[in-house]
């Protein structure tokens, strides 16, 4: 599950590496490197096609009137929500996962962690200097918030572990603070080509 | 958005990244056009919005300017500059959405739904003002629109009403004026064909539309190669399908004339 990748994500990047219209070479490419999403990326650029070319469509009065209706309501409903929780902290990363869509084990995996890793982030049990930058940016990105509330939010003290409300096969252990190396290095669900990878971060 | 100070001139940067690590970047237009807004008035930006100015008018916003105005005007709660910006955002969004409104099968109301849908999640990045995930509306606003409709929308957005592309596909033997003939008889559209296309799109149905602008954009009927993202692959047809679709088109096209011709 390590390097999972979400739709959008694809999307985004088949559309950025070509800026200026479709090439269906590097579509075929993606599709090739993202089976799983074949079918909506071949529909991404039919659609990009389909914006090119199609003629420009004119509103009439009452959609015009519709649309407007539709659009002044969503953003009533999104400025009213803003104002209720403004954003200025992280307060746990998985929660902020779960917002994406994203539990905790697909959490680990859109980082390329494991679970286990994830935990001790969210229970900010990792010396805070021994974690790689890459981690922290990765975070930042999957969470779609900024580098610098990861770091602030992993600077804090250690979370006591008494809310651990996952699933577990055995007893919660307490977790002590280690580095983030040592940590990696005593993961017994990671192989020993993603404890390289991770170590040489 | 009033007085201006040396910061709130400045253009802010796109942080998002590529997966081979670099920097999203603005289109050049976008990026001049931003630069230029930034130096002007509240009430110079709001004449701007004012009437329904054509994409080739000078003084014409792009869309990127406008996301990226937008998230100016929620960093300084600037209601009214919100509200005035996103409605003409929303206008283009459902006017680009339309395009797909073929797939819904001339039911309004699973459409309103979906662009509704469409609409609350492009919102909620839009004004994530701490978050870099509006940077690709910010690039390539039509495309963001796109991978966000995608999200929603399990189905295809690019398909046929199949019960209004029940072209007579008859007539097989028939010699006519053939200026498009090799878009059903070879997978490549000569110059030409090229043209009476691009001339004649808006005289074709919907349907037709959608299976011209993929013949512009490169997309073959059909392929050897099964892992070639083709037409007849995508809609779900036989390659003698897209064909008959095509000798209709033509019928429309040379029905037309074109201004030229």
């Amino acid at each position: 599950m390590m390097n999972e990748t979400n739709l959008q994500d694809v999307l985004e990047e088949y559309a950025i590496s070509e800026p200026t219209g479709n090439n269906l070479a590097t579509l075929q490419q993606m599709i090739e490197k993202y089976p799983q999403f074949a079918a909506e990326l071949q529909d991404f650029a039919a659609a990009r096609a389909v914006i090119k070319y199609a003629p420009e469509v004119e509103l009439n009065a009452l959609e015009e009137a519709r649309y407007q209706e539709i659009g002044l309501n969503n953003l009533r409903a999104v400025l009213s929500a803003k104002a209720v929780q403004p954003p200025t902290s992280l307060h746990s990363l998985t929660e902020a996962a779960k917002t994406k869509g994203l539990n905790r084990s697909k959490f680990a995996a859109a980082l390329g962690l494991s679970v286990s890793l994830v935990q001790y982030l969210e229970k900010r049990r990792l010396e805070f200097a021994s974690i790689p930058q890459a981690v922290i940016v990765k975070v930042a990105e999957v969470l779609e918030t900024g580098e610098e509330l990861v770091a602030n939010y992993l600077k804090l003290p250690p979370n006591p572990a008494t809310n651990a409300s996952f699933k577990a096969s055995g007893r919660p252990e307490e977790m002590q603070s280690k580095s983030f190396d040592e940590a990696v290095r005593e993961d017994q669900t990671l192989t020993a080509e993603e404890k390289r990878k991770l170590l040489e971060l | 958005m009033n007085a201006r100070d040396a910061d709130s001139t400045r253009i802010k940067t796109l942080t998002r990244r590529t997966r081979q690590g670099e920097l999203y970047v603005r289109r050049p237009d976008a990026q001049l056009q931003i630069e230029k807004i930034l130096t002007l008035e509240k009430a110079q930006i709001l004449v701007m919005l004012e009437g329904r100015k054509r994409r080739d008018e000078a003084d014409y916003l792009l869309d990127e300017t406008i996301v990226y105005l937008l998230r100016e005007a929620k960093t300084e709660n600037d209601n009214e500059m919100i509200e005035t910006l996103y409605l003409e955002l929303n206008r283009r969004i459902f006017k680009l959405l339309l395009k797909f409104r073929d797939g819904f099968k001339n039911n309004h109301a699973d459409f309103e739904d979906f662009g509704q849908k469409v609409e609350m999640a492009i919102l909620k990045k839009v004004f994530d003002i701490d978050s870099n995930s509006a940077d690709f509306a910010q690039v390539q606003f039509g495309l963001f629109v796109i991978s966000e409709a995608k999200g929603i929308r399990k189905q295809h957005l690019v398909r046929v009403n199949w019960e209004e592309a029940m072209f007579d596909g008859g007539r097989e033997g028939e010699e006519e004026d053939n200026r498009l003939e090799n878009i059903s008889s070879a997978n490549e559209l000569s110059a030409e064909s090229r043209l009476i296309i691009q001339e004649g799109l808006r005289n074709l149905s919907p349907e037709q539309q959608t299976i011209a602008a993929m013949l512009l954009d490169g997309f073959q009927i059909e392929s050897k190669n099964a892992k070639e993202p083709t037409i007849s692959k995508h809609l779900g047809v036989s390659s003698r399908t897209v064909r008959n679709w095509i000798k209709e088109m033509r019928r429309t096209l040379t029905g037309y004339q074109g201004e030229a011709r």
